[in-house]
């Protein structure tokens, strides 16, 4: 039952995801990005990662889509040839970096596969208090150093968007 | 065969995004593509960890997705504000016609 629920949150990731490269009206891209996302967090609930889950549905669906979205109301183009104008020297090579990435992946999943059985979410979930325990005792470092980047971050953006006046 | 599925989303999501960002003009979708592309990465980190015996625990690979989403949002907000201020300079946004570096 779960697993057949992940399987179809990964369907519905793997179309929208389509979807996001072939729209032609980079608001639609939008909207199927975020339906992306949003599948993705099923994926994660499916394999037991809730934390993650509901990390992925409020920073990434939540958070980073509002902002891609407030841009897209301060520029003005927003119909774009879907594929316009490239040459077809890079369209080739793209094709084969693509093509070429997918069939060695799909080559290593079928030689060797990722493994086994479904994990399942039972024995899967850490609670939030091991993860709180995980963040703040062993990998606080890292921790800290995210903390850091996002206010620096801060700084970044407003002195980029500000208004040069003087 | 479900780890599976999950592993080829996973790299389909990378290649889509490999595409996207080859092939389309507006930085905003090159931006989206960015987006999926580490989105495929992360799935890959999560069922890798989860794989039975390859780590001790799930949570490192948890926490090493937690912190590819983090420098994504860092990421994205970056990007969206050097696209304004380029767009504020020369008041269009396309990456094959946007050369100039000096302001």
């Amino acid at each position: 039952m779960v697993e057949g629920l992940t399987l179809v949150s990964a369907l519905a990731a793997a179309a929208s995801a389509l979807a996001v490269i072939m729209s032609r009206d980079i608001m639609r891209a939008a909207l199927a990005l975020i339906l992306t996302l949003l599948a993705l967090a099923g994926v994660y609930a499916g394999l037991g990662a809730y934390f993650l889950a509901a990390v992925q549905v409020i920073v990434y669906a939540g958070g980073i889509m509002v902002l891609f979205l407030f841009v897209m109301m301060v520029l003005k183009s927003r119909r774009e040839p879907v594929f316009g104008g490239g040459s077809p020297r890079l369209y080739r090579a793209a094709a084969w970096l693509a093509g070429g990435l997918m069939l060695v992946s799909l080559l290593g999943v079928w030689e060797y596969g990722i493994g086994g059985k479904y994990p399942g979410t039972r024995q899967a979930g850490p609670s939030l208090g091991e993860i709180a325990g995980f963040l703040f005792g062993e990998y606080v470092l890292p921790f800290e150093l995210v903390g850091l980047l996002l206010f620096v971050t801060l700084v970044a953006v407003m002195a980029l968007a500000r208004r040069d006046d003087s | 065969m479900t780890v599976n599925a999950l592993a080829i989303l996973s790299f389909w999501l990378f290649a889509l995004g490999v595409v996207g960002v080859l092939l389309r003009r507006s930085p905003l979708a090159v931006f989206m593509s960015i987006e999926l592309m580490l989105n495929g990465a992360n799935i890959l980190l999560v069922l890798a960890l989860k794989r039975a015996g390859f780590a001790a625990s799930v949570l490192p690979g948890m926490l090493g997705a937690f912190l590819v989403i983090a420098v994504a949002a860092a990421e994205v907000a970056v990007g969206l504000a050097i696209m304004v201020a380029v767009y504020r300079y020369s008041s269009e946004v396309d990456l094959d016609s946007s050369t100039s570096l000096k302001g």
